[in-house]
């Protein structure tokens, strides 16, 4: 038994021992890219559903819808050259969704952050598996083909759920076609890191702007957009199954960001991103890493033993905004300090002594 | 389907003569006769398509970050017959022997040069010759473990030699994936052909530069140094490491302390024993050669020289594939082996001598001529079909620098049927065998058959619009 479990260990450490640090980095940003496109694609395809159907009941809260996928992608300052006077609410959303999906120089459209997946999948395919490189060059090359425009322009909704479907695709293939040691945990932790940011970022935007304009909207319509919150976080089905029949903001906010076993909650991603440090950690022997597992511990302390109250305020923004804060410290310590630090020649000595 | 197929004038590689396929074709030209051409192009577009998904492709410089491109790949396959094989493969290994003490002997004694085979001027100009290169001894004493070798068929259908690549050959990738296509696409054809496998050139690469390692290691770190995502050849390099399970490096992931190399991992460092590199002596090293490389390792030449770590090939050895050094490879032959040259070269006016140049300048319009130092067919002149405005440039060129010229004929390269279209057409082809040199010396059965798909073009290069296909050698008939 001892025998068996060193002999483990020493395997693990010699799989370990011969990642290089930009290998790590790439496979790091090239899930990232991933997860994020999956994201942008599907608050793509919400916002334009909600606006499908309910654009022209309200206007002014048909722009804010609009004006909530910049603001989520942290591209505001378009609005004004998107969403000039005299522009249908509808045509704005169809000049956000078009900005947000085949403008490659919009570092957040779907068809750069694809490009920036499979650029760092190119760096790194001898690391990954052959499934997962010909899945997101194949995905990669029909995006970039001539009628591209043409679908997406004939039916957008179908083209996002190709992001979507790619991005899902992608993470089976992960799951189940490559080796699960050092540059899968890298996967996986910047997955969850870039799913914890993009929550964050929906939440804040959602409840800011519903906050604001709750007052204005009718009742159906109130429902309507706290279930597209739910739908723009992936999260409609498995609420419904835990609160049947009610819809209410503090239980969404709940929800999304306190349930302790979905996939798709703060909580969950944050335990996740810890609980894959701690591992990664462990096959390294070294002493790297520990500023990231700080920062993800204290945050998921901070996500553990809190809970929202009442109606929405401020403290819940507050809440989110340090949320985002922690998660991006966290990625910055992992940055440094496994991709970053490798680079340093002064500052490797003493440590890989001990992790030789 | 080979109706009104013309054979030029040329030798024609499936044909004896209109109509009459060779004997090792006869069995490929009636599989295709009844197929069809609709079934021969759809089964095409199939390979083309798994190309393009694979990401089986190479890098055009057009802008800065250059274009990725399939490298077109003509279904045909080109077929050597077992005996035809026997004879190249015993040149190829009798030349990559004599290039090997070439390389030895022009970096020690020079009893080459004190003999006067070779000029000692023509290798002291040649570019890539490395002064720092002089008295040190490399592992195994191996220079060139890996050798591409160019080789033609001329009118007569006799096999040359073009020119020895012992720096960083390429396309091998595009070998083992043609194949792989090629029995996807055309598994009964295959079956029924009799070839002979290709599969076991990774492994047998690594036993190579396994070979170059410290033999008291049990475990060596055997590494692919490539220059980065943006070479052209950069598939190549990411599907070799992939193929022998290799680490696949740049520059910046290395680096020197005390005269030992280490690669940066997440774990720190780790002592590199083996680089099979893909970066050209000029960019390895900022410290010894090019300063502005941001490609290479600074300090890796110190390591090399004490034999702390081993590269392949040899840095110096671009001064065996130098194309002025080429013409004297059968002297090399007769000079190490004491034995006659088995494969042909083509004959070659080397424009540093005299007689040579006034004959050069004098007959440039049925003459090639190349620079010494450039590939993938830059830097050439084709007097025939070239302008009087170029061959009068190329003559300014040859005379202010002759040492950085050769001449050579015009030879009628062989031709093999290609699908142009929706029929079948002749276009130029040429063969580049992969030979790789350890503890014995083995030649890959086939190699990259490669199409120059312009109609009468004769460069086949990839950059100048060449195509592949799959080649074929035949196992030996048992009696």
């Amino acid at each position: 038994m001892m025998e068996s479990n060193s002999a483990a260990s020493a395997n693990a450490k010699r799989r370990a021992r011969t990642l290089l640090a930009r290998v790590a980095d790439a496979s790091f940003w090239m899930s990232r890219y991933m997860e994020r496109a999956e994201h942008i694609a599907r608050i793509l395809m919400i916002s334009g559903d909600v606006l499908t159907g309910a654009g022209d009941l309200d206007p002014p809260f048909a722009l804010e819808v609009a004006g909530d996928v910049l603001r989520i992608t942290q591209r505001d300052h378009m609005f004004p050259t998107l969403a000039p006077a005299g522009r249908s609410p509808t045509q704005v959303m169809a000049a956000v969704a078009r900005y947000m999906t085949l403008d490659e120089g919009n570092p957040n459209s779907l068809i750069h952050c694809l490009a920036k997946a499979r650029e760092n999948a190119r760096g790194i395919r001898e690391s990954i598996s052959a499934e997962m490189w010909e899945q997101i060059n194949t995905f990669y090359w029909s995006i970039k083909s001539d009628d591209a425009r043409e679908r997406f322009e004939d039916v957008p909704q179908e083209f996002y759920r190709q992001f979507m479907l790619g991005s899902f695709l992608f993470q089976g293939l992960t799951d189940q076609t490559m080796d699960h040691g050092q540059v899968w945990m890298f996967i996986q932790l910047s997955r969850y890191i870039e799913r914890v940011d993009m929550t964050c970022r929906i939440l804040t935007a959602k409840f800011a702007t519903l906050s604001r304009i709750d007052g204005s909207l009718e009742s159906s319509l109130r429902t309507i957009q706290w279930m597209a919150v739910l739908r723009t976080c992936c999260s409609i089905e498995a609420y419904r199954r835990s609160h049947v029949g009610e819809i209410e903001p503090s239980r969404v906010a709940n929800f999304i960001i306190f349930d302790p076993t979905f996939p798709r909650s703060i909580h969950f991603c944050v335990k996740q991103a810890l609980a894959t440090v701690d591992q990664i950690r462990a096959g390294l022997a070294a002493d790297a890493g520990r500023e990231a597992q700080r920062r993800l511990g204290r945050l998921f302390a901070e996500v553990q033993y809190s809970h929202v109250t009442g109606e929405m305020d401020d403290g819940l923004i507050d809440f989110l905004g340090r949320t985002r804060a922690g998660i991006a410290e966290a990625a910055a310590a992992i940055q440094e300090q496994w991709f970053m630090r490798a680079i340093d020649p002064n500052g490797w000595r003493a440590w890989s002594t001990s992790a030789l | 389907m080979f109706d009104g197929y013309e054979i030029n004038g040329l030798f024609d590689e499936m044909f004896e003569k209109p109509g009459v396929p060779r004997s090792h074709y006869a069995g490929l030209y009636e599989r295709i006769n009844h197929l069809g051409i609709t079934a021969i192009k759809h089964r095409s577009a199939m390979a083309d398509a798994c190309f393009r998904n694979q990401g089986v492709t190479f890098t055009v410089y057009k802008d800065a970050l250059g274009v990725e491109k399939i490298f077109p790949f003509d279904v045909l396959p080109r077929i050597i017959p077992a005996d035809e094989w026997n004879l190249i493969e015993k040149g190829l290994i009798q030349r990559i022997t004599a290039l090997n003490y070439f390389c030895d002997d022009i970096y020690h004694q020079q009893r080459i040069l004190q003999e006067r085979v070779i000029d000692p001027e023509m290798i002291y100009n040649a570019k890539m010759f490395r002064r720092q290169m002089l008295g040190i001894n490399v592992p195994r004493g191996i220079y060139v473990s890996i050798c591409g070798t160019d080789l033609i068929r001329d009118r007569h259908g006799d096999y040359l030699v073009l020119e020895d690549n012992c720096r960083t050959p390429s396309g091998v990738s595009y070998v083992l994936e043609n194949r792989a296509i090629m029995k996807r696409t055309f598994p009964a054809v295959f079956q029924a052909a009799h070839v002979r496998p290709i599969e076991d050139y990774p492994h047998n690469l690594l036993q190579c530069l396994k070979y170059l390692a410290p033999p008291d290691l049990p475990d060596p770190c055997i590494v692919v140094l490539t220059p980065g995502m943006h070479n052209s050849a950069y598939y190549e390099h990411s599907f070799l490491a992939r193929q022998m399970g290799l680490e696949l490096v740049e520059g910046r992931d290395l680096l020197v302390d005390d005269n030992y190399v280490y690669m940066r991992t997440t774990a720190g460092m780790r002592r590199v024993d083996v680089i099979y590199r893909r970066i050209d002596d000029d960019y390895i090293d900022p410290l010894c050669f090019r300063p502005d490389s941001l490609l290479g390792v600074a300090g890796i030449m110190n390591a090399y020289r004490m034999g702390r770590v081993a590269l392949a090939n040899a840095v110096g050895v671009g001064v065996a594939d130098d194309k002025a050094i080429y013409p004297y490879v059968p002297d090399m032959i007769r000079f190490y082996l004491k034995q006659e040259p088995i494969l042909k070269n083509v004959h070659t006016y080397i424009c540093a001598r005299p007689d040579d140049r006034r004959y050069v300048l004098d007959h440039l319009h049925e003459l090639v001529v190349k620079s010494t130092n450039e590939a993938g067919g830059y830097g050439m002149l084709m007097g025939h079909q070239a302008t009087e405005a170029e061959r009068k440039e190329f003559a300014e060129k040859i005379k202010s620098d002759p040492r950085n010229f050769i001449a050579q004929p015009v030879i009628e390269i062989s031709q093999h049927p290609s699908i142009i279209e929706n029929r079948l057409e002749g276009r130029r082809i040429d063969l580049r065998p992969y030979i790789l040199c350890g503890q014995s010396i083995s030649v890959m059965p086939g190699g990259l058959t490669r199409v120059a798909l312009k109609r009468g073009s004769l460069v086949v290069n990839s950059s100048q619009g060449g195509g592949s296909k799959d080649t074929w050698v035949l196992e030996e008939q048992k009696s």
